[in-house]
């Protein structure tokens, strides 16, 4: 697991060897197969058609990590997507809590069932969903990045969130330490060159690459009909918090309850994106536009209520407690959708809808895709272009990054350079802190430590 | 036969010095070529740019080297050309070069003491930061501990090696 830093220019050679591949035409279909890497579909690829090729990548992710699963988590080849609503290809894949433990210990093995918290114990099984215990430098699940606060339903409930790996990603991390601080320590100083760096996609060697996914899911209430969402009977888990220095006083709770997916990244990095491909879907009834006249904004929608008079796109107020009933969330999307992904958009759903008229991924939309513009060939990053020239310079998921949507440079949300700040446990060089685009390392506890414990 | 757009990038190209597929790459994600066109044109007039555009179209498709055309352009023998146009040009340069849009002279409502920011990213992109090897003040797109290692070479930032310009990396 080494990284390269390139010396050469970000924009000269690389350019014409990683984008202007031969051109092929790619047909939308419905596929379980995970791309391996963008299939460049122009003679003379431009800015619009590079962008209309990664979305088309996007749709394809979603629809291969949305693919119906086998037990064993395979997808299922004897069926399509959306026959029915089922478990997918990533559902059965690794989260982030299962990876990194309390007291820096082990992950059990990829086919290990995931533990539960003794307070979910006793209920109906289901996919735990739960926000991680109230601590300093551990990510909560139910806050957004930057802790810029919790997404609030229009039933006043707090959406959920979770991140998840593939076996891809989850061996770079478990194979090499990198699920402790110990770990990580011990990694870079076996070797002077060590350094994170996951697995590429590749076209050329048929492999598919490490993928992120991250999840949001609303609890569905009597108002939520069922059929509109990818469904899964979750069990909402709430660590308790007995230490008023760490946040509101709450009760640990577990509580079986149907939630419905709203949003949806899917983050893959592949030969010619080193710094990962970023696709972010939306359920199409969460929120409406910033531009769309108040007047049209008839919805119904799950993050937005026309009758309502509160601030637009502002966190619910402190403290945040996912116990208490709290203000419903008035959201707006900043930056529209271009009118080429909402073509994109209508055609893919058009062809989800020729397996069953009413299927429920023909409910989630595309909202853009983020990519490196300027890359360099297999897998490299430029030392001078670090980021790539990300396209678009923006893109936020107004169920993810709700309050941090917007184009102001440093301020509003661009995956590649909020990740591009990533950093391990070990901070003594760039070589060692880098982390590869996933701030999922920093989760990793210290085997001599208290332990934090994210399973209970 | 090239466009304004073409010959504004190839001008700018033989006064930055900066190649020009790096002021206007192939695949361009910002676009300040078209930005920074559309912004001076009504503040040098479009007449000024025209001839501007004009001098420099004649020159290149007479194969005159690029740092030729910029003396031509900004020179009178051995001082700074006074015209309209050698000012403009200037402007341009340091357009290129900090972001800022420093108005050349006066005409219609704009005076030749305004200066403007033209926008985050014409700040961002600057080529100040890039020749100096830096980052702008403000914003930075490397890793953790960049400031700990020798920075990326001037050629890696810039296109062109520094023993072209005089300069060591």
């Amino acid at each position: 697991m080494r990284m390269e830093v390139s010396r050469h220019g970000p924009f000269g050679c690389a350019l014409i060897s990683v984008l202007l591949s031969p051109s092929v035409s790619a047909t939308p279909s419905l596929s379980p197969q995970i791309p391996f890497d963008v299939t460049v579909t122009g003679q003379h690829p431009t800015l619009v058609s590079l962008q209309r090729d990664f979305d088309d990548l996007s749709w394809q992710t979603f629809i291969a990590l949305n693919w119906p699963a086998l037990d064993n988590g395979n997808p299922n080849t004897g069926t399509s997507i959306g026959k029915q609503d089922g478990a997918t290809v990533w559902e059965s894949w690794k989260e982030s809590y299962q990876i990194f433990r309390a007291k820096g210990q082990t992950p059990l093995p990829w086919n290990a069932p995931a533990s539960l918290p003794d307070a979910c114990k006793s209920l109906k099984p289901g996919r735990l969903l739960q926000q991680m215990g109230k601590v300093p430098d551990v990510l909560d699940e139910f806050i957004q990045p930057f802790e810029s606060g919790p997404l609030v339903d229009q039933n006043g409930v707090y959406t959920r969130n979770e991140i998840v790996v593939n076996q891809s990603m989850f061996n770079g991390i478990v194979d090499n330490g990198l699920y402790s601080i110990e770990g990580q320590q011990k990694f870079f100083a076996a070797n002077p060159k060590n350094a994170v760096a996951f697995s590429c996609g590749s076209t050329e060697s048929q492999q598919v690459g490490a993928v992120m996914v991250k999840a949001s899911w609303k609890v569905l209430g009597p108002n939520d009909n069922r059929q509109d969402f990818h469904t899964v009977d979750a069990l909402v888990y709430t660590p308790g918090n007995s230490d008023p220095s760490h946040g509101p006083i709450v009760e640990e709770s577990c509580v079986s309850e149907p939630v419905g997916l709203v949003g949806l990244h899917m983050v893959h990095k592949t030969a010619s994106a080193a710094q990962w491909v970023w696709s972010t879907f939306e359920h199409v009834k969460n929120v409406p536009d910033k531009n769309t006249p108040v007047a049209q904004r008839t919805g119904p929608y799950l993050f937005y209520n026309a009758a309502s008079k509160s601030d637009i796109n502002q966190p619910p107020p402190r403290p945040w407690n996912p116990a208490v009933k709290a203000t419903p969330s008035q959201i707006v999307r900043d930056v529209p959708l271009t009118d080429a992904t909402k073509n994109l958009n209508t055609t893919y759903q058009a062809l989800l809808r020729t397996v069953n008229p009413q299927s429920v991924w023909a409910n989630y939309q595309l909202i853009s895709t983020q990519w490196p513009s300027a890359p360099q060939p297999n897998c490299q990053i430029s030392a001078a272009n670090p980021l790539g020239s990300p396209a678009p310079l923006f893109l936020a998921n107004a169920t993810l990054e709700t309050y941090i949507q917007g184009t102001v440079p440093q301020a509003s949300s661009s995956c590649m350079a909020c990740h591009g700040n990533a950093a391990t446990h070990v901070t003594e060089s760039p070589r060692t802190s880098f982390a590869d685009f996933t701030y999922l390392l920093e989760r990793a506890q210290s085997t001599g430590g208290q332990g934090v414990n994210h399973e209970q | 036969m090239s466009s304004d757009l073409d010959n504004f990038v190839g001008l700018s190209s033989a006064l930055t010095g900066i190649p020009t597929d790096r002021l206007a790459p192939t695949i361009d994600q910002v676009g300040l070529p078209s930005t920074f066109l559309a912004f001076i044109t009504p503040r040098i007039t479009p007449e000024v740019l025209n001839t501007l555009l004009t001098q420099y179209a004649t020159l290149a498709a007479d194969h005159i080297p690029p740092d030729q055309i910029a003396k031509a352009v900004l020179m009178d023998g051995s001082r700074p050309a006074v015209t309209q146009t050698a000012q403009a040009a200037r402007s341009i340069m340091k357009l290129w070069l900090l972001g800022v849009w420093y108005q050349p002279y006066a005409t219609g409502s704009y005076k030749s003491t305004d200066s403007t920011v033209v926008s985050d990213q014409a700040y961002i992109q600057s080529w100040a930061w890039k020749i100096a090897q830096a980052h702008p003040m403000g914003y930075s797109e490397m890793f953790f501990g960049y400031w700990n290692t020798t920075p990326p070479s001037l050629e890696d930032y810039t296109g062109v090696p520094a023993n072209d310009q005089g300069a060591s990396s």
